[in-house]
Protein backbone atom coordinates (compact mmCIF):
# COMPACT_ATOMS: atom_id res chain seq x y z
CA UNK A 1 0.00 0.00 0.00
CA UNK A 2 2.02 3.46 -1.21
CA UNK A 3 1.46 6.05 1.31
CA UNK A 4 0.08 9.05 0.90
CA UNK A 5 3.32 10.62 0.07
CA UNK A 6 4.24 8.40 -2.74
CA UNK A 7 0.52 9.00 -4.03
CA UNK A 8 1.24 12.57 -4.20
CA UNK A 9 4.69 11.76 -5.68
CA UNK A 10 3.06 10.06 -8.89
CA UNK A 11 0.49 12.89 -9.39
CA UNK A 12 0.87 14.40 -13.07
CA UNK A 13 -2.09 16.37 -14.74
CA UNK A 14 -2.24 17.80 -17.88
CA UNK A 15 -3.75 20.62 -19.88
CA UNK A 16 -4.68 21.69 -22.94
CA UNK A 17 -5.80 25.24 -24.76
CA UNK A 18 -9.14 24.69 -26.75
CA UNK A 19 -9.38 24.78 -30.11
CA UNK A 20 -4.66 24.40 -30.05
CA UNK A 21 -2.30 22.22 -30.05
CA UNK A 22 -0.16 23.91 -27.01
CA UNK A 23 -0.12 21.33 -24.15
CA UNK A 24 1.62 21.15 -21.09
CA UNK A 25 1.86 18.61 -18.06
CA UNK A 26 2.42 19.29 -14.22
CA UNK A 27 4.15 16.59 -11.99
CA UNK A 28 4.21 17.21 -8.42
CA UNK A 29 7.27 17.97 -7.79
CA UNK A 30 6.73 21.02 -10.33
CA UNK A 31 8.33 19.70 -12.87
CA UNK A 32 6.79 21.40 -16.32
CA UNK A 33 6.70 19.96 -19.88
CA UNK A 34 5.17 22.12 -23.00
CA UNK A 35 4.67 20.77 -25.98
CA UNK A 36 3.13 22.28 -29.29
CA UNK A 37 2.11 20.57 -32.13
CA UNK A 38 4.12 20.43 -35.64
CA UNK A 39 4.88 24.39 -36.44
CA UNK A 40 2.30 25.88 -34.26
CA UNK A 41 5.01 27.82 -32.46
CA UNK A 42 6.51 28.91 -35.63
CA UNK A 43 3.16 30.81 -36.67
CA UNK A 44 2.53 32.11 -33.48
CA UNK A 45 3.50 35.74 -32.32
CA UNK A 46 4.19 37.32 -29.12
CA UNK A 47 0.72 38.58 -27.69
CA UNK A 48 -0.91 35.05 -29.08
CA UNK A 49 1.37 33.13 -27.74
CA UNK A 50 1.46 35.19 -24.19
CA UNK A 51 -2.50 34.76 -24.14
CA UNK A 52 -2.25 30.88 -25.30
CA UNK A 53 0.11 30.52 -21.92
CA UNK A 54 -1.56 31.93 -19.59
CA UNK A 55 -4.78 30.20 -20.24
CA UNK A 56 -2.65 27.26 -20.34
CA UNK A 57 -1.59 27.69 -16.99
CA UNK A 58 -4.78 28.83 -15.65
CA UNK A 59 -5.97 25.05 -17.02
CA UNK A 60 -2.72 23.28 -15.25
CA UNK A 61 -2.88 24.58 -12.24
CA UNK A 62 -7.02 24.20 -11.78
CA UNK A 63 -6.16 20.31 -12.64
CA UNK A 64 -3.12 20.48 -10.05
CA UNK A 65 -5.27 21.69 -7.36
CA UNK A 66 -7.93 19.37 -8.38
CA UNK A 67 -5.66 16.49 -8.67
CA UNK A 68 -4.10 17.55 -5.22
CA UNK A 69 -7.72 17.94 -3.67
CA UNK A 70 -8.62 14.33 -4.99
CA UNK A 71 -5.50 12.66 -3.29
CA UNK A 72 -6.41 13.94 0.35
CA UNK A 73 -7.36 11.01 2.65
CA UNK A 74 -10.98 10.30 3.65
CA UNK A 75 -10.06 12.45 6.74
CA UNK A 76 -8.74 15.26 5.48
CA UNK A 77 -11.47 15.74 2.55
CA UNK A 78 -14.19 15.40 5.28
CA UNK A 79 -12.32 18.77 6.83
CA UNK A 80 -12.34 20.78 3.61
CA UNK A 81 -13.94 24.11 3.72
CA UNK A 82 -13.40 27.08 5.92
CA UNK A 83 -14.69 26.50 9.87
CA UNK A 84 -14.46 29.77 10.99
CA UNK A 85 -13.31 33.30 10.18
CA UNK A 86 -9.80 33.06 10.67
CA UNK A 87 -10.18 30.30 7.95
CA UNK A 88 -12.04 32.80 5.53
CA UNK A 89 -10.17 35.87 6.28
CA UNK A 90 -6.77 33.29 4.90
CA UNK A 91 -8.52 31.88 2.02
CA UNK A 92 -9.37 35.93 1.06
CA UNK A 93 -5.88 36.36 1.01
CA UNK A 94 -5.10 33.65 -0.43
CA UNK A 95 -7.09 34.44 -3.12
CA UNK A 96 -5.28 37.79 -3.57
CA UNK A 97 -1.69 36.54 -3.29
CA UNK A 98 0.20 37.84 -6.42
CA UNK A 99 3.22 35.69 -7.14
CA UNK A 100 6.08 35.92 -10.24
CA UNK A 101 8.97 34.42 -11.88
CA UNK A 102 10.57 34.59 -14.43
CA UNK A 103 13.39 32.70 -16.43
CA UNK A 104 17.36 34.01 -15.97
CA UNK A 105 17.56 35.82 -19.14
CA UNK A 106 14.20 37.33 -18.04
CA UNK A 107 12.78 36.94 -21.50
CA UNK A 108 9.64 34.84 -20.19
CA UNK A 109 7.56 36.42 -16.57
CA UNK A 110 4.99 34.52 -15.35
CA UNK A 111 2.35 36.03 -12.75
CA UNK A 112 -0.68 35.09 -10.94
CA UNK A 113 -3.38 36.68 -8.60
CA UNK A 114 -4.79 33.52 -6.44
CA UNK A 115 -3.49 31.11 -8.98
CA UNK A 116 -6.44 31.86 -11.23
CA UNK A 117 -5.37 34.86 -13.14
CA UNK A 118 -2.38 34.26 -14.90
CA UNK A 119 -0.33 36.87 -16.91
CA UNK A 120 2.74 35.41 -18.87
CA UNK A 121 4.85 38.42 -20.64
CA UNK A 122 7.51 37.81 -23.19
CA UNK A 123 9.93 40.44 -23.87
CA UNK A 124 9.75 41.87 -27.24
CA UNK A 125 11.36 39.64 -30.01
CA UNK A 126 11.77 36.60 -28.01
CA UNK A 127 9.68 34.52 -30.17
CA UNK A 128 11.85 35.60 -33.26
CA UNK A 129 14.92 34.98 -31.41
CA UNK A 130 13.99 31.78 -29.32
CA UNK A 131 13.26 28.43 -30.96
CA UNK A 132 10.53 26.02 -29.61
CA UNK A 133 12.83 24.29 -27.97
CA UNK A 134 14.84 27.17 -26.12
CA UNK A 135 11.27 28.93 -25.51
CA UNK A 136 9.86 25.73 -23.24
CA UNK A 137 13.26 25.59 -21.74
CA UNK A 138 12.83 29.15 -20.00
CA UNK A 139 9.44 28.66 -20.05
CA UNK A 140 10.44 26.07 -17.36
CA UNK A 141 12.61 28.06 -15.59
CA UNK A 142 10.58 30.67 -15.56
CA UNK A 143 7.73 28.81 -14.28
CA UNK A 144 9.97 27.12 -11.46
CA UNK A 145 10.62 30.47 -10.31
CA UNK A 146 6.94 31.34 -10.10
CA UNK A 147 5.98 28.03 -8.02
CA UNK A 148 9.00 29.09 -5.60
CA UNK A 149 7.54 32.19 -4.91
CA UNK A 150 3.59 31.02 -4.90
CA UNK A 151 4.74 28.32 -2.54
CA UNK A 152 6.86 30.72 -0.31
CA UNK A 153 4.11 33.63 0.14
CA UNK A 154 1.75 30.41 0.78
CA UNK A 155 4.00 29.61 3.40
CA UNK A 156 3.99 32.89 4.83
CA UNK A 157 0.77 33.43 4.92
CA UNK A 158 -0.36 30.24 6.15
CA UNK A 159 2.54 30.92 8.96
CA UNK A 160 0.78 34.53 9.32
CA UNK A 161 -2.96 33.30 9.89
CA UNK A 162 -2.78 29.40 11.68
CA UNK A 163 0.92 29.47 13.70
CA UNK B 1 -3.04 -9.83 15.75
CA UNK B 2 0.03 -7.93 17.02
CA UNK B 3 0.04 -4.04 17.23
CA UNK B 4 3.88 -3.54 16.04
CA UNK B 5 2.84 -1.71 13.38
CA UNK B 6 2.17 1.08 15.21
CA UNK B 7 5.50 1.09 16.39
CA UNK B 8 6.68 1.48 12.94
CA UNK B 9 4.02 4.55 12.98
CA UNK B 10 5.39 6.46 15.30
CA UNK B 11 9.18 6.01 14.01
CA UNK B 12 7.72 6.93 10.85
CA UNK B 13 6.22 10.20 12.48
CA UNK B 14 9.37 10.90 14.67
CA UNK B 15 11.31 10.79 10.95
CA UNK B 16 8.58 13.02 9.37
CA UNK B 17 8.35 15.33 11.55
CA UNK B 18 12.23 16.06 12.45
CA UNK B 19 12.44 16.78 8.17
CA UNK B 20 9.31 19.01 8.58
CA UNK B 21 10.42 20.75 11.42
CA UNK B 22 13.88 21.71 9.67
CA UNK B 23 12.18 22.86 6.98
CA UNK B 24 9.56 25.08 8.59
CA UNK B 25 12.83 26.45 10.60
CA UNK B 26 14.52 27.28 6.98
CA UNK B 27 10.76 29.62 6.50
CA UNK B 28 11.35 31.06 10.23
CA UNK B 29 7.99 29.06 11.71
CA UNK B 30 8.08 29.08 15.22
CA UNK B 31 9.00 27.56 17.75
CA UNK B 32 12.74 27.82 18.32
CA UNK B 33 14.12 24.26 19.85
CA UNK B 34 16.37 24.98 22.28
CA UNK B 35 17.62 21.75 22.80
CA UNK B 36 17.69 20.48 18.96
CA UNK B 37 14.88 19.57 16.70
CA UNK B 38 16.12 15.86 17.40
CA UNK B 39 16.05 16.48 20.69
CA UNK B 40 12.20 17.67 21.45
CA UNK B 41 10.64 14.84 18.61
CA UNK B 42 12.54 11.81 20.78
CA UNK B 43 9.50 11.92 22.71
CA UNK B 44 7.20 10.25 20.24
CA UNK B 45 7.95 6.48 19.64
CA UNK B 46 7.64 6.61 23.92
CA UNK B 47 4.10 8.12 24.00
CA UNK B 48 2.68 5.30 21.23
CA UNK B 49 4.77 2.27 23.10
CA UNK B 50 1.76 1.67 25.87
CA UNK B 51 -0.84 2.05 23.53
CA UNK B 52 1.42 -0.76 21.50
CA UNK B 53 0.83 -2.94 24.41
CA UNK B 54 -2.45 -2.36 24.95
CA UNK B 55 -4.38 -6.27 24.69
CA UNK B 56 -5.23 -8.02 21.69
CA UNK B 57 -8.99 -7.89 21.53
CA UNK B 58 -9.22 -11.39 20.53
CA UNK B 59 -7.32 -12.35 23.51
CA UNK B 60 -11.68 -12.48 25.10
CA UNK B 61 -12.38 -15.32 22.76
CA UNK B 62 -11.69 -18.29 24.37
CA UNK B 63 -13.22 -16.74 27.86
CA UNK B 64 -16.20 -15.70 25.92
CA UNK B 65 -16.53 -18.88 24.38
CA UNK B 66 -16.60 -20.36 27.42
CA UNK B 67 -19.22 -18.29 28.75
CA UNK B 68 -21.13 -19.46 25.79
CA UNK B 69 -20.68 -23.43 26.21
CA UNK B 70 -21.64 -22.27 29.77
CA UNK B 71 -25.00 -20.46 28.49
CA UNK B 72 -25.51 -23.77 26.19
CA UNK B 73 -26.13 -25.81 29.22
CA UNK B 74 -28.31 -23.35 31.01
CA UNK B 75 -30.89 -22.78 27.97
CA UNK B 76 -34.06 -24.26 29.14
CA UNK B 77 -36.41 -21.60 28.28
CA UNK B 78 -35.02 -19.37 25.45
CA UNK B 79 -31.75 -19.29 23.41
CA UNK B 80 -31.99 -15.64 22.86
CA UNK B 81 -28.85 -14.26 24.15
CA UNK B 82 -29.80 -10.98 25.13
CA UNK B 83 -26.70 -9.38 24.98
CA UNK B 84 -25.17 -10.50 21.76
CA UNK B 85 -27.15 -10.96 18.73
CA UNK B 86 -25.03 -13.32 17.21
CA UNK B 87 -25.03 -15.91 19.23
CA UNK B 88 -28.46 -18.09 19.97
CA UNK B 89 -28.40 -21.31 21.89
CA UNK B 90 -30.44 -24.81 21.32
CA UNK B 91 -32.58 -25.56 23.98
CA UNK B 92 -30.74 -28.10 26.17
CA UNK B 93 -33.08 -31.00 26.72
CA UNK B 94 -30.35 -32.94 29.45
CA UNK B 95 -30.77 -29.36 31.51
CA UNK B 96 -34.41 -31.39 32.59
CA UNK B 97 -35.70 -33.20 36.20
CA UNK B 98 -38.40 -34.76 34.07
CA UNK B 99 -37.05 -37.99 35.22
CA UNK B 100 -38.32 -36.76 39.01
CA UNK B 101 -40.84 -38.78 39.89
CA UNK B 102 -41.80 -38.13 43.54
CA UNK B 103 -45.66 -38.65 43.41
CA UNK B 104 -45.60 -41.74 45.82
CA UNK B 105 -44.21 -38.98 48.21
CA UNK B 106 -46.15 -36.56 49.78
CA UNK B 107 -44.32 -35.63 53.15
CA UNK B 108 -43.96 -31.76 53.68
CA UNK B 109 -40.55 -31.48 52.37
CA UNK B 110 -41.31 -33.85 49.39
CA UNK B 111 -44.35 -31.52 48.42
CA UNK B 112 -41.76 -28.29 48.70
CA UNK B 113 -39.13 -29.91 47.07
CA UNK B 114 -41.68 -31.07 44.10
CA UNK B 115 -43.11 -26.75 44.14
CA UNK B 116 -40.38 -24.57 44.91
CA UNK B 117 -37.65 -26.76 43.05
CA UNK B 118 -38.72 -29.19 40.63
CA UNK B 119 -41.16 -27.30 38.89
CA UNK B 120 -40.00 -24.05 38.42
CA UNK B 121 -36.36 -25.55 37.57
CA UNK B 122 -36.59 -24.47 34.02
CA UNK B 123 -36.84 -20.72 34.86
CA UNK B 124 -33.87 -21.05 37.48
CA UNK B 125 -32.02 -22.38 34.59
CA UNK B 126 -33.28 -19.86 32.11
CA UNK B 127 -32.33 -16.86 34.56
CA UNK B 128 -29.26 -18.20 35.51
CA UNK B 129 -28.54 -18.11 31.54
CA UNK B 130 -29.56 -14.59 31.63
CA UNK B 131 -26.69 -14.04 34.30
CA UNK B 132 -24.10 -15.61 32.46
CA UNK B 133 -24.80 -14.03 29.63
CA UNK B 134 -24.42 -10.30 31.58
CA UNK B 135 -21.57 -10.87 32.89
CA UNK B 136 -20.14 -12.45 29.58
CA UNK B 137 -21.46 -9.42 28.42
CA UNK B 138 -18.71 -7.33 30.01
CA UNK B 139 -15.82 -9.19 27.70
CA UNK B 140 -17.76 -8.09 25.00
CA UNK B 141 -17.44 -4.48 26.29
CA UNK B 142 -13.72 -5.14 27.13
CA UNK B 143 -12.70 -6.81 23.83
CA UNK B 144 -14.91 -3.67 21.99
CA UNK B 145 -13.20 -1.44 24.21
CA UNK B 146 -9.58 -2.56 22.92
CA UNK B 147 -10.98 -3.18 19.39
CA UNK B 148 -11.98 0.81 19.16
CA UNK B 149 -9.18 1.72 20.98
CA UNK B 150 -6.85 0.22 18.33
CA UNK B 151 -8.60 1.70 15.48
CA UNK B 152 -8.51 4.77 17.07
CA UNK B 153 -4.92 5.00 17.25
CA UNK B 154 -4.41 3.53 14.53
CA UNK B 155 -6.19 6.14 12.54
CA UNK B 156 -4.34 8.87 14.67
CA UNK B 157 -0.69 7.41 13.46
CA UNK B 158 -2.35 7.58 9.74
CA UNK B 159 -3.66 10.68 9.43
CA UNK B 160 -0.81 12.27 11.83
CA UNK B 161 1.30 10.89 9.31
CA UNK B 162 -0.39 11.64 6.39
CA UNK B 163 -0.52 15.83 7.60
CA UNK B 164 3.38 15.68 7.91
CA UNK B 165 3.41 14.26 4.08
CA UNK B 166 1.66 17.07 3.10
CA UNK B 167 2.66 19.61 4.97
CA UNK B 168 6.19 18.62 4.13
CA UNK B 169 7.89 19.49 1.07
CA UNK B 170 5.26 21.95 -0.39
CA UNK B 171 2.68 23.94 1.25
CA UNK B 172 -1.31 23.57 -0.30
CA UNK B 173 -2.97 26.06 -0.95
CA UNK B 174 -5.97 24.89 1.64
CA UNK B 175 -5.51 24.84 5.47
CA UNK B 176 -4.57 21.61 6.70
CA UNK B 177 -6.88 20.19 8.89
CA UNK B 178 -8.42 16.68 9.26
CA UNK B 179 -11.10 14.47 10.70
CA UNK B 180 -10.44 11.95 13.35
CA UNK B 181 -13.06 9.83 15.62
CA UNK B 182 -12.57 8.96 19.10
CA UNK B 183 -14.81 5.21 18.86
CA UNK B 184 -13.94 3.79 22.40
CA UNK B 185 -17.42 4.70 24.70
CA UNK B 186 -19.42 4.67 21.75
CA UNK B 187 -18.46 0.64 21.37
CA UNK B 188 -18.95 0.11 24.26
CA UNK B 189 -22.44 1.45 24.61
CA UNK B 190 -24.57 -1.22 23.42
CA UNK B 191 -22.76 -3.77 25.42
CA UNK B 192 -22.90 -1.23 28.62
CA UNK B 193 -26.44 -1.00 28.28
CA UNK B 194 -26.72 -4.99 28.34
CA UNK B 195 -24.48 -4.82 31.98
CA UNK B 196 -27.28 -3.03 33.60
CA UNK B 197 -29.83 -5.08 32.73
CA UNK B 198 -30.16 -7.81 35.42
CA UNK B 199 -32.45 -5.24 36.79
CA UNK B 200 -34.32 -5.50 39.99
CA UNK B 201 -37.38 -7.04 39.16
CA UNK B 202 -40.65 -5.73 40.13
CA UNK B 203 -41.70 -6.36 43.73
CA UNK B 204 -43.66 -9.80 43.92
CA UNK B 205 -44.10 -13.01 45.59
CA UNK B 206 -41.58 -15.56 44.34
CA UNK B 207 -43.71 -17.59 42.24
CA UNK B 208 -43.66 -18.11 38.50
CA UNK B 209 -44.40 -15.31 36.94
CA UNK B 210 -41.88 -13.51 38.90
CA UNK B 211 -39.22 -16.03 37.52
CA UNK B 212 -39.54 -15.20 34.66
CA UNK B 213 -39.13 -11.32 34.81
CA UNK B 214 -35.89 -11.39 35.06
CA UNK B 215 -35.01 -12.57 31.23
CA UNK B 216 -37.84 -10.07 29.86
CA UNK B 217 -36.61 -6.85 31.84
CA UNK B 218 -33.06 -7.64 31.15
CA UNK B 219 -33.87 -7.73 27.14
CA UNK B 220 -36.17 -4.29 27.61
CA UNK B 221 -32.96 -2.74 29.52
CA UNK B 222 -30.67 -4.07 26.69
CA UNK B 223 -32.61 -2.32 24.40
CA UNK B 224 -34.06 0.94 25.64
CA UNK B 225 -30.57 2.16 26.14
CA UNK B 226 -29.54 5.42 23.60
CA UNK B 227 -26.27 4.60 21.96
CA UNK B 228 -23.43 6.62 22.65
CA UNK B 229 -22.38 8.23 19.07
CA UNK B 230 -18.45 8.63 18.38
CA UNK B 231 -16.79 11.51 19.18
CA UNK B 232 -15.41 13.88 16.19
CA UNK B 233 -13.26 16.61 16.20
CA UNK B 234 -10.86 18.40 13.57
CA UNK B 235 -6.99 18.55 14.18
CA UNK B 236 -5.13 20.85 12.31
CA UNK B 237 -1.32 22.06 11.74
CA UNK B 238 1.15 23.63 8.66
CA UNK B 239 4.16 22.82 11.09
CA UNK B 240 5.76 19.96 12.52
CA UNK B 241 5.19 21.47 15.57
CA UNK B 242 1.87 22.23 15.41
CA UNK B 243 0.87 18.68 14.03
CA UNK B 244 2.24 16.87 16.55
CA UNK B 245 0.92 18.61 19.49
CA UNK B 246 -2.26 17.90 18.12
CA UNK B 247 -1.10 14.68 17.81
CA UNK B 248 -0.10 14.53 21.38
CA UNK B 249 -3.47 16.13 22.80
CA UNK B 250 -5.63 13.05 20.52
CA UNK B 251 -3.27 10.66 21.76
CA UNK B 252 -4.14 11.70 25.90
CA UNK B 253 -7.83 11.64 24.65
CA UNK B 254 -7.67 8.20 23.71
CA UNK B 255 -6.13 7.22 26.78
CA UNK B 256 -8.72 9.29 29.22
CA UNK B 257 -11.97 7.76 26.94
CA UNK B 258 -10.19 3.94 27.21
CA UNK B 259 -10.25 5.28 31.43
CA UNK B 260 -13.84 5.84 31.34
CA UNK B 261 -15.09 3.01 29.67
CA UNK B 262 -13.52 0.71 31.94
CA UNK B 263 -15.20 2.64 35.04
CA UNK B 264 -18.04 2.65 33.14
CA UNK B 265 -18.00 -0.92 32.45
CA UNK B 266 -16.89 -1.31 36.18
CA UNK B 267 -19.68 1.10 37.15
CA UNK B 268 -22.29 -1.27 35.51
CA UNK B 269 -20.71 -4.42 36.96
CA UNK B 270 -20.91 -2.85 40.81
CA UNK B 271 -25.04 -2.70 39.77
CA UNK B 272 -24.69 -5.81 38.36
CA UNK B 273 -23.30 -7.12 41.94
CA UNK B 274 -26.54 -5.69 43.74
CA UNK B 275 -28.70 -7.04 41.55
CA UNK B 276 -27.19 -10.15 41.90
CA UNK B 277 -28.05 -9.85 45.57
CA UNK B 278 -30.96 -8.28 45.21
CA UNK B 279 -32.83 -11.01 42.89
CA UNK B 280 -31.05 -14.16 44.11
CA UNK B 281 -34.30 -15.60 45.22
CA UNK B 282 -35.39 -15.57 41.43
CA UNK B 283 -31.51 -16.91 40.36
CA UNK B 284 -31.47 -20.20 42.47
CA UNK B 285 -34.31 -22.25 44.39
CA UNK B 286 -33.99 -22.70 48.13
CA UNK B 287 -31.34 -25.69 49.50
CA UNK B 288 -34.26 -28.76 49.58
CA UNK B 289 -34.76 -29.39 53.05
CA UNK B 290 -34.45 -32.76 52.00
CA UNK B 291 -31.01 -32.43 51.99
CA UNK B 292 -30.21 -32.25 55.54
CA UNK B 293 -32.79 -34.10 57.08
CA UNK B 294 -31.88 -37.10 58.99
CA UNK B 295 -32.30 -40.36 57.85
CA UNK B 296 -35.18 -40.66 60.69
CA UNK B 297 -36.69 -37.13 59.77
CA UNK B 298 -36.51 -37.62 55.94
CA UNK B 299 -38.95 -41.07 56.35
CA UNK B 300 -41.47 -38.81 58.67
CA UNK B 301 -43.70 -36.68 57.42
CA UNK B 302 -41.67 -33.99 57.57
CA UNK B 303 -39.53 -35.02 55.05
CA UNK B 304 -40.50 -37.39 52.10
CA UNK B 305 -43.31 -38.81 54.39
CA UNK B 306 -44.81 -42.47 54.12
CA UNK B 307 -44.35 -44.46 50.76
CA UNK B 308 -47.41 -44.30 48.92
CA UNK C 1 -51.88 -47.41 54.84
CA UNK C 2 -47.91 -47.14 53.77
CA UNK C 3 -46.53 -49.43 50.52
CA UNK C 4 -44.54 -52.27 51.77
CA UNK C 5 -42.20 -55.11 49.84
CA UNK C 6 -43.13 -55.10 46.02
CA UNK C 7 -45.16 -52.23 46.13
CA UNK C 8 -42.29 -50.04 47.80
CA UNK C 9 -39.86 -51.79 45.96
CA UNK C 10 -41.17 -49.52 43.39
CA UNK C 11 -41.83 -46.16 45.61
CA UNK C 12 -37.55 -46.15 46.36
CA UNK C 13 -36.87 -46.99 42.64
CA UNK C 14 -38.36 -43.95 41.87
CA UNK C 15 -36.53 -42.22 44.57
CA UNK C 16 -33.24 -43.92 42.95
CA UNK C 17 -34.12 -42.48 39.37
CA UNK C 18 -34.86 -38.86 41.38
CA UNK C 19 -31.90 -39.19 42.54
CA UNK C 20 -30.13 -40.10 39.30
CA UNK C 21 -31.57 -37.19 37.48
CA UNK C 22 -30.46 -34.80 40.36
CA UNK C 23 -27.21 -36.50 39.65
CA UNK C 24 -26.82 -35.54 36.28
CA UNK C 25 -28.21 -32.21 36.12
CA UNK C 26 -25.45 -31.40 39.13
CA UNK C 27 -22.83 -32.63 36.40
CA UNK C 28 -23.65 -29.94 34.18
CA UNK C 29 -23.90 -27.31 36.75
CA UNK C 30 -20.54 -28.19 37.96
CA UNK C 31 -19.61 -27.74 34.13
CA UNK C 32 -20.98 -24.41 33.53
CA UNK C 33 -19.31 -23.08 36.96
CA UNK C 34 -15.90 -24.53 35.46
CA UNK C 35 -16.23 -22.36 32.44
CA UNK C 36 -16.66 -19.46 34.33
CA UNK C 37 -13.31 -20.20 36.12
CA UNK C 38 -11.10 -17.94 35.77
CA UNK C 39 -8.50 -19.92 36.48
CA UNK C 40 -9.39 -22.59 34.04
CA UNK C 41 -7.27 -20.60 31.34
CA UNK C 42 -4.67 -18.37 32.09
CA UNK C 43 -6.50 -15.85 29.63
CA UNK C 44 -5.88 -13.16 32.04
CA UNK C 45 -2.90 -13.39 31.13
CA UNK C 46 -2.69 -14.17 28.03
CA UNK C 47 -4.90 -10.72 27.78
CA UNK C 48 -1.58 -8.97 28.25
CA UNK C 49 -0.90 -6.07 30.28
CA UNK C 50 -0.43 -2.39 29.25
CA UNK C 51 1.69 -0.32 31.73
CA UNK C 52 -0.71 2.19 31.85
CA UNK C 53 -3.48 -0.19 32.83
CA UNK C 54 -2.24 -3.61 34.78
CA UNK C 55 -6.08 -4.61 35.06
CA UNK C 56 -8.09 -6.22 31.92
CA UNK C 57 -10.69 -6.85 33.85
CA UNK C 58 -12.30 -4.70 36.73
CA UNK C 59 -12.62 -5.92 40.65
CA UNK C 60 -15.88 -5.69 39.95
CA UNK C 61 -16.05 -7.90 37.04
CA UNK C 62 -14.58 -10.83 38.75
CA UNK C 63 -16.55 -10.60 41.68
CA UNK C 64 -19.65 -10.45 39.63
CA UNK C 65 -18.06 -13.72 37.67
CA UNK C 66 -17.43 -15.76 40.70
CA UNK C 67 -20.45 -14.27 42.64
CA UNK C 68 -22.31 -16.19 39.50
CA UNK C 69 -19.97 -18.90 39.79
CA UNK C 70 -21.11 -19.73 43.16
CA UNK C 71 -24.75 -19.70 41.66
CA UNK C 72 -23.97 -22.59 39.54
CA UNK C 73 -21.82 -24.44 41.79
CA UNK C 74 -24.23 -23.95 44.88
CA UNK C 75 -27.12 -25.08 42.81
CA UNK C 76 -25.08 -28.36 41.83
CA UNK C 77 -24.02 -28.83 45.50
CA UNK C 78 -27.56 -28.71 46.67
CA UNK C 79 -28.79 -31.01 43.18
CA UNK C 80 -26.09 -33.41 44.80
CA UNK C 81 -27.12 -33.35 48.04
CA UNK C 82 -30.46 -33.79 47.85
CA UNK C 83 -29.86 -36.81 45.59
CA UNK C 84 -27.76 -38.31 48.44
CA UNK C 85 -30.43 -37.84 50.91
CA UNK C 86 -33.08 -39.78 48.40
CA UNK C 87 -30.39 -42.63 47.62
CA UNK C 88 -29.73 -43.46 51.25
CA UNK C 89 -33.66 -43.40 52.22
CA UNK C 90 -34.16 -45.88 49.38
CA UNK C 91 -31.06 -47.97 50.91
CA UNK C 92 -32.31 -47.21 54.04
CA UNK C 93 -35.89 -48.72 53.23
CA UNK C 94 -34.50 -51.49 51.40
CA UNK C 95 -32.25 -52.50 54.80
CA UNK C 96 -35.50 -53.16 56.51
CA UNK C 97 -37.77 -54.70 53.76
CA UNK C 98 -36.45 -57.82 52.21
CA UNK C 99 -39.14 -57.81 49.21
CA UNK C 100 -38.97 -54.05 48.39
CA UNK C 101 -35.09 -54.68 48.09
CA UNK C 102 -35.72 -57.54 45.82
CA UNK C 103 -37.75 -55.34 43.93
CA UNK C 104 -35.81 -52.15 44.10
CA UNK C 105 -32.89 -54.38 42.63
CA UNK C 106 -34.92 -56.10 39.74
CA UNK C 107 -36.00 -52.62 38.39
CA UNK C 108 -32.77 -50.74 38.56
CA UNK C 109 -30.66 -53.07 36.50
CA UNK C 110 -33.76 -53.00 33.83
CA UNK C 111 -33.67 -49.69 33.68
CA UNK C 112 -30.71 -49.21 31.67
Amino acid sequence: MSTLAERLDSIRVRATVPGTEIGAELRHSGELTVTFGPSVYDWLDERNLEHFMAILFRLLLAEWVRAHRAALPDEFRAALGPDDQQERDYLAARDTLEATGASADGRVTISAVGLENFTVRLTPGSVRELREQKFVERTREAFRAFLDDQNTKISELKYRFFT
Amino acid sequence: MSFDHLMKHANDIQAKAIRNAKIDQVKNAPPVYPDGIEGYYSYIPSMFEPFSQMPDPASYDHMIGNMDKSMANLCTLSGVDPFDKDHTCMINTDMSLGATDMSDWNGKAANLFKERFVEPFPKYSQNQFTLVATVKSGLLAYQAKWAAARRDIDELAHSVENALDLTGTQMFPDKNKWEIQFTVLASITAVGAAILALGTPPTSPVGALALTAIGAYAQTRAVDAPPDLPEKRTLQGETAYQITNEMTEALNKINQTIDAADEKIAAGFARTLQDITDSRRHLIANRPALADQSSTEIRGYDGLGPPQ
Amino acid sequence: MPDQGEALGVDIFHLYKTAKNLREVAVIYRDSARLLSLSESSWLANAGESRSRPHPVAPEWETACAETTKVLEDTARNLDDTAHALDRTADDYAATDQAAAAEYKRLREADV
